[in-house]
């Protein structure tokens, strides 16, 4: 049983008063009290798409991220964490949250409230209901991130794909610099240009895309032992340009064809 | 890791070049009534956008224009149209290539090579 009551002033001691009539809290019984706006935590229900392990206090962090984030925005469809903070273990550096929403709203100030109410350095996306859905048909990135995330509420993950191929050959552009670049760029930078093309990759070739699935192709086409090469900057640079040369150009042409077809769906 | 001043020029016009492709494609793919989803993909230019501005701050003189401004300029232009016609060879359709050398000049200004 929960009451909200306000607190009097009393001559000696302050007091909460509360109704006669009630159900529970009987005279005599010890409560607890807190205040009822501010940063107490609502018990507040989530949903997990893809997420088999996580760390209990990672989603106690989650939850209360959700409860701030409801406390300074209204109208919201959807609150969905991705990323690596929804991997297992604690190598992230922030919190990637996706809000849904219709309105326009000030993400800045969103995200400056978390950092200073729970300490949470987060990074936030804001999307619209039909941006989402147009996402997911068409934008293998989304499919990747929202393969694994934990979401507020109930969203359908599974929408048909429809292969726009100018679309695609705008996202394989992400990954065109990683060889000119190669030197200059982080290990984080280098996979996440991989991960890109692969993910367009995968897409193409109508498979399932999520974190592993990318991570297995990676390692796959390579031939890596596993993903954290690329990750902490130690591949073998004249042996891994040559097939990633290689793999681009293999993945731009399956495009240009795509294009060239003239076939914007399928 | 030490560059030199040409190496830096190079790897500045590589990624101006993908900025300016990435801004005239995303007018061929989106100027069809989705603006939204344009604008979606707008912030996706950022990347080769933030490093090519990278590059420019490490290029002497960071804050005034570049004495290779012209010779810069012409690099892009030329990258710029063979990466365009080398999908209008493919069959891409509805490529501006009008738009190059305003395109490049706007992204040469941004980042204060010109």
């Amino acid at each position: 049983m929960v009451i909200i009551s306000r607190i009097s002033k009393g001559s000696k001691m302050d007091q909460i008063y509360i109704p006669k009539n009630r159900a529970g809290l009987g005279v005599g019984s010890y409560v607890l009290i807190s205040p009822a706006s501010g940063k107490q935590v609502r018990e507040i229900g989530v949903y997990y798409y893809g997420v088999r392990g996580i760390e209990p206090i990672k989603v106690r962090i989650i939850k209360e991220i959700f409860s701030e984030v409801e406390r300074l925005i209204h109208n919201w469809n959807n609150l969905i964490i991705t990323g690596s903070f929804v991997e297992e273990g604690f190598g992230f550096r922030d919190v990637d949250l996706l809000i849904v929403s219709d309105e326009k709203i000030n993400t800045k100030i969103v995200e400056g409230a978390v950092s200073e109410n729970l300490g949470v350095n987060a990074h936030i996306l804001l999307v619209s209901e039909k941006m989402l859905a147009a996402g997911l048909k068409s934008d293998p990135f989304y499919l990747l991130i929202l393969s694994k995330c934990i979401a507020r509420r109930r969203f359908v993950y599974n929408i048909k794909r429809e292969l726009n191929y100018k679309i695609l050959d705008l996202h394989l552009l992400k990954s065109r610099n990683l060889s000119e670049n190669f030197d200059s760029l982080s290990g984080k930078d280098k996979y996440n240009m991989v991960r890109n093309a692969v993910a367009i990759w995968l897409f193409l070739k109508n498979e399932k895309i999520g974190v592993e699935e990318v991570n297995k192709e990676i390692r796959r086409i390579f031939e890596l032992k596993s993903v954290e090469e690329i990750k902490l900057n130690i591949l073998g640079k004249t042996d891994f340009l040559k097939k990633y040369k290689r793999f681009y150009n293999n993945v731009f042409e399956k495009i240009m064809k795509g294009v060239k077809n003239g076939a914007k769906s399928k | 890791m030490v560059q030199n001043r040409s190496r830096l020029i190079e790897l500045f016009i590589g990624n101006a070049v993908n900025v300016v492709v990435h801004r005239i494609l995303e007018k061929a793919v989106f100027d069809f009534g989705t603006a939204e989803l344009g604008e979606k993909y707008r912030n996706e230019t950022l990347n080769s956008f933030e490093i090519a501005k990278r590059y420019r701050e490490k290029i002497n003189p960071a804050d005034k224009v570049l004495p290779e401004a012209v010779e810069v300029r012409e690099k892009i232009i030329r990258r710029v149209r063979a990466e365009l016609e080398l999908r209008i060879s493919k069959g891409y359709s509805g490529i501006n290539l009008g738009s190059v050398e305003s395109e490049v000049d706007r992204v040469l200004g941004e980042m204060g090579v010109v």
